[in-house]
């Protein structure tokens, strides 16, 4: 734990900000306090909208300049430096040298047509003069710094060329490459896989303890803040509700905001406990929800007939020859997969981007084609079928954005025969009281919803036709976390009341440590562990399951987060 | 909340005229092209002498000359009935040409973004052999070979130009046929057609309302510049083309006949243009609502 | 280098093949209907024997299919007859007026690409200013005035009311004569190349590697002309032939107002005297020439965006 040093790298005080857009402003902070002291590492946690990315932006006002307002009294100091009464031209010598942000997606943090090596020699020659060769010679060291394994060849590629984690490793270098007081972290490995983001924090971690650099950690993730931070804000609409040390925060909470956040964390308590809810914490009067009893252990029969079975199901993508327009033998995408799923039970499919876990879904459904057999009720699978139905990653995507609600949950319905309009509109009230809408906002549009009202829409569209099986593909990706537990929560109370089966395919073993009975780890196209979820996580077999474990960023200690066994 | 009650078409209708003209450009682009449609459909009424009567004791007179707004050519007809006929003829010419590039371009873009493979191979083989060439070239030695006529004009024009609509309800059919909504009917059993009357066909229907302006002003060019040539009206029909070109025989003695056909063009090519950018910027606006 | 340059030429000569076939025989019928060859070959009141004897000669009294695969016969020798009204090769005639043709049209695109690519970044980096937005108007009008109506404004108004230039015709020496016809035709692919560079450069300037830029201390001009400005070019490169395409279009009738000697003015000759021969050269080398610029354009582009560099054609 390092205490705050004498003089703060940043002080900001009453920090309140209106945003316009379109005529009418919004504020958008209010009233933030912020202190980071030197060699401090600080955590600034809250879910969209909270104003976590303005307050980071605000401190190298990078905010465009007709649309932010910010407000009296309001102070922003950096090295003790007033921001706020910069000139421009102050303000440029300052970022990227005593204050640099690393951007949360590096594919177009970067420029797409310039080649690393000119994009690094550009920032350190502006702000550190000198020659050419002293500057590749400088970023040479930075990118092996960031245990780039052949630095000439990063420098000469263009960002298209590079990995994820590898282009953030390049942002990394660039954000240390003149030696800043303060590195701002805007959400920075939240794109990249789990593994891949446990090695880039550890560099960021290291760097910045060996050089004495504070960064700020903007994150919504507790698990990151909680292996990275020394000290935590939390804001929720606009305003830090809390502060502290990052162990005594998760601990303890005392905020109801930040205690409902916790406690909507998936796979800390019992698997498929009721997860609280941010609103109805909120709406509580601060107390939190108890916390549901010990559900009665899910009794699954393991010799009932399988719903859905694949047996060494696989696909190849043919890969186009630039020349002659012939396919070349390629690498399966997913490679003799044979999987189970019973009735009523939740199977988790769980890989890293790239794994084959959407080609398997895919192919499935038959959007591609496939080796092996996909059977429903022992019988070949041939889409479309009723009782298969399926649940996409983004929302916003799955619904046209023309249609109105009822139209869109009922869609399926038509596939059958014509059905009236007042019939379909009765049907999607019903549908929507199902999932937990009010039935008054059938005639809404999509954009009208909030992102999990949309996803409980694409649930309803699902159930309209009383499938007995959910394809669920990353359904709770694109959510917050809070609107991820009541996703969850439907999810589970559905599969309760109606005895539905669930595949559902995630990269987040939180989420699927709390929902699923049984799990299937991928790697390579290759299903490479599977087993009861509790047994699987608590010893894992398989090398690779082990380090997708340990990669995890962790709330608690190892003993403590053994699962409770039902 | 909105009420549960359903909007009736009228006050809809109104909802979105509303919408509409609260974008600058678009209102300003739908009161030209009113101004203009309207000149077009009653223009008849509005002239004041026969286009084609020629009066050889009054040629030549200026702007603003007693009983012609316009003044007179050098066989002494009405500038201002001419340009209203001119105008009938060039609406009536670059619509006709428009639906038919409208209705080829859309098909054959429809047919290949939904159906990848070998069709949309050659349907984008096709349109790349049809745009690279130069159309105004394909049209004159088309209509030369063919013959004078409005049939042919539009035909011509109307089987040579319609690659922008196939590129343009190509690229964005794609994309919409990518997005997960159609993905989820095609999986729920949602046949073909429904998935391309329900989903693909409503989401084009904002670009394709922009290229038919655009394209408008595009096919106005190219009709007048035949015309101009020589080519595609028949001789004696009185088309800004033909009034252009028998105007330069006498630009010492009256230019004023230049600036009559050639304002004339200028503006409603602009109008379509306005009137094309206002819908692309309504629609951008729009969008920012519905997919922000 | 030379492995690159051949995946991208050999599709392309593919596609070439199928243009010029599909070219020459969509001509050969559509002439064909047009009328007997055999009457504009004899000229005015020849006497039946005459036009048997022409038919005959020229072998028009053969099936049709069989003149076809004679003609594409020929087609692929590159021989194309002799013009009717002046007898001398169909193809030299053509090739005589090709060097005007390009001259003029590389003249033109020259002008607009030195005048579009710095205009439009300009406009594009604060579009909402007023002095930009008085520019944008112009440039919106200019976009909507046909190129061969501003043609005879500027004879007009240059040429015949303040004589600095002369209005019609062409010398090789001269350049006073170059002016006015690369002007008019300039402004067939300017605006809309200027408004595309424009546009692009504004949506450039909102991208995330501009945010990077400015959080790493980059003034505007470097934003402006070292990143956004390359991105916004590529965005608008694969236009640049079809603005090709274009100006050759307008050259046609450009040439014909300014009696300027190319390619365009020989069509409208040759047509209107329906001396067919001449017309299906010229047919065909417009096709190559379009096409060649065409391959050569996405070739350049190819090498320039490094995101394309190793992609299939």
């Amino acid at each position: 734990m390092s205490a705050a040093a004498p003089l703060p790298v940043v002080e900001v005080r009453s920090l309140s900000l209106r945003m316009s857009r379109d005529r009418s402003a919004q504020e958008v902070l209010h009233e933030v306090g912020l202190r980071i002291g030197a060699g401090e590492i600080v955590g600034l946690v809250g879910e969209s909208g909270s104003g976590k990315s303005v307050t980071a932006l605000s401190l190298l006002r990078l905010l465009p300049a007709g649309v932010a307002r910010y407000g009296e009294g309001a102070r922003i100091s950096v090295l003790g430096r007033d921001i706020l009464a910069m000139g421009e031209a102050e303000l440029r010598r300052m970022r990227g040298a005593d204050v640099s942000v690393i951007f949360q997606e590096p594919m177009t943090a970067l420029n797409p047509v310039v080649r690393i090596e000119r994009q690094l020699c550009e920032v350190i020659r502006r702000h550190r003069g000198g020659s050419l060769q002293a500057a590749r010679a400088l970023s040479l060291s930075l990118l092996a710094d960031m245990r780039i394994a052949d630095p000439e060849r990063a420098m000469a590629s263009f960002p298209h060329e590079l990995s994820g984690g590898m282009r953030q490793r390049v942002m990394i270098a660039m954000a240390f490459s003149c030696d800043p007081a303060l590195i701002i972290a805007d959400e920075a490995t939240t794109a990249l896989d789990v593994t891949v983001q446990a090695q880039v924090l550890e560099l960021l971690r290291q760097r910045a303890r060996a050089k004495g650099t504070s960064v700020l950690l903007i994150t919504h993730d507790f698990g990151v803040v909680n292996e990275t931070c020394d000290r935590v804000y939390v804001m929720y609409r606009g305003e830090v509700v809390e502060e502290g040390l990052a162990s005594d925060i998760i601990r303890e909470p005392k905020h109801p905001y930040t205690r409902a956040l916790l406690s909507a964390l998936p796979g800390r308590g019992l698997p498929r406990a009721r997860l609280e809810t941010v609103a109805a914490a909120m709406l509580e009067g601060g107390e939190p929800v108890v916390r549901a009893a010990p559900l009665p252990p899910r009794v699954l029969d393991d010799t009932r007939p399988p719903i859905l079975e694949t047996r060494g199901l696989t696909v190849r993508y043919p890969k186009p020859d630039a020349l002659w327009g012939r396919a070349t033998a390629p690498l399966p995408a997913v490679d003799g997969v044979s999987l189970v799923v019973r009735p009523g039970e939740t199977l988790a499919l769980v890989g890293e981007s790239g794994c084959g876990k959407s080609s398997l879904l895919n192919a499935l459904v038959g959007l591609v084609p496939h080796e092996g057999d996909v059977l429903y009720e022992g019988a070949p699978l041939r889409m479309p079928r009723s009782g298969v139905q399926m649940v996409f990653q983004d929302p916003q995507g799955s619904l046209d954005p023309r249609w109105p609600a009822w139209r869109i949950v009922t869609e399926p319905l038509t596939v059958a025969g014509r059905k009236g309009r007042a019939e379909r509109r009765r049907l999607a009230a019903a549908l929507f009281d199902r999932v937990g809408l009010s039935q008054d906002a059938i005639d809404r549009r999509p954009h009208e919803f909030s992102g999990g009202q949309r996803q409980r829409i694409a649930v309803a569209r699902a159930l309209s036709v009383q499938p007995r099986l959910l394809l669920l593909d990353e359904p709770t990706s694109a959510l917050d976390v809070s609107v991820q537990a009541q996703i969850l929560n439907l999810l589970m109370d559905l599969q309760d009341a109606a005895g539905l089966a669930y595949l559902f395919v995630s990269h987040d073993l939180a989420v699927v440590r709390h929902i699923a009975d049984r799990i299937a780890i991928m790697q390579r196209g290759v299903i490479v562990e599977t087993g009861d979820t509790a047994t699987v996580l608590a010893s894992p077999q398989h090398p690779y399951t082990r380090t997708l474990l340990a990669a995890v960023p962790r709330l608690e200690t190892q003993d403590s987060l053994k699962p409770i066994r039902g | 909340m909105r009420p549960v009650a359903q909007a009736s078409g009228v006050s809809r209708l109104w909802d979105a005229a509303r919408r509409a003209l609260s974008v600058a450009e678009l209102a300003l682009g739908i009161a030209l092209f009113l101004l203009v449609l309207l000149l077009a459909l009653f223009g008849v009424a509005l002239q004041t002498h026969d286009p084609m009567a020629s009066d050889l004791m009054r040629r030549f007179l200026p702007f603003g000359a007693e009983g012609h707004l316009l003044g007179t050519d050098h066989m002494g007809r009405d500038m201002w009935s001419r340009m209203l006929a001119g105008l009938q003829w060039s609406m009536a010419c670059a619509f006709t040409a428009n639906v038919i590039n409208l209705f080829i371009g859309a098909t054959l873009g429809l047919l290949a973004a939904e159906r990848p493979g070998w069709t949309r191979n050659v349907v984008r083989q096709v349109a790349d052999i049809f745009q690279a060439f130069p159309s105004l070239v394909a049209a004159i030695v088309v209509v030369v070979v063919i013959g004078d006529g409005f049939v042919t004009l539009v035909l011509t024009l109307g089987f040579l130009s319609w690659p922008i609509f196939m590129r343009v309800v190509y690229a964005e059919a794609s994309s919409l046929y990518s997005r997960d909504f159609v993905k989820a009917a095609r999986l729920a059993g949602v046949s073909r057609l429904a998935v391309m009357f329900g989903h693909v066909l409503p989401g084009l229907r904002a670009s394709l309302l922009v290229i038919f302006a655009l394209h408008f002003a595009a096919l106005l060019i190219a009709e007048s510049a035949l015309s101009f040539l020589g080519i595609g009206a028949p001789l004696g029909v009185p088309t800004w083309g033909n009034s252009l070109a028998e105007s330069r025989q006498y630009v010492l003695v009256a230019p004023q006949l230049l600036l009559v056909p050639a304002g004339a063009i200028i503006f409603t090519v602009i109008t379509m243009n306005v009137l094309g950018d206002g819908l692309a910027a309504y629609s951008r606006r729009r969008g920012r609502g519905i997919e922000p | 280098m030379g492995e690159r340059l051949l995946r991208a030429v050999l599709p392309q000569l593919g596609k070439l093949l199928v243009l010029l076939f599909t070219i020459s025989t969509l001509l050969f019928f559509l002439l064909r209907q047009a009328g007997d060859p055999a009457y504009v070959l004899a000229g005015v009141g020849a006497t039946p024997e005459q036009l048997a004897a022409i038919r005959l000669q020229y072998g028009l009294d053969r099936p049709l299919f069989g003149q076809y695969l004679s003609y594409l016969g020929n087609v692929l020798r590159f021989d194309f007859g002799a013009s009717l009204i002046t007898g001398d090769s169909a193809l030299g005639t053509v090739m005589q007026r090709f060097p005007q043709t390009l001259q003029l049209a590389s003249m033109a695109m020259f002008l607009s690409i030195v005048v579009s690519i710095p205009l439009g970044a300009w406009l594009g980096a604060r579009p909402e200013r007023a002095g930009r937005r008085l520019v944008s108007g112009i440039v919106f009008v200019l976009q909507g005035a046909p190129g061969f109506v501003l043609a005879l404004l500027f004879i007009q108004l240059l040429a015949i009311q303040l004589m600095w230039l002369p209005s019609v015709g062409y010398s090789a020496s001269d350049w006073k004569t170059w002016v006015l016809p690369t002007l008019s035709l300039a402004t067939f692919s300017a605006p809309s190349l200027t408004r595309i560079v424009a546009a692009n450069v504004t949506e450039a300037l909102r991208e995330d590697y501009i945010r990077t830029g400015r959080a790493y201390g980059a003034p505007f001009h470097t934003l402006l002309w070292r990143h956004a400005l390359p991105n916004a070019l590529l965005g608008a490169s694969a236009l640049i032939g079809v603005q090709f395409a274009g100006l050759l279009s307008g050259s046609a009738i450009i040439e014909s107002i300014y009696s300027w000697p190319g390619m365009g003015s020989l069509l409208l000759e040759a047509v209107q005297t329906l001396d067919f021969p001449v017309v299906q050269a010229e047919v065909f080398v417009i096709a190559i020439l379009v096409f060649g610029v065409n391959v050569l354009m996405d070739f350049t582009f190819r090498r320039l965006d490094p995101r394309l560099a190793d992609a299939p054609a």
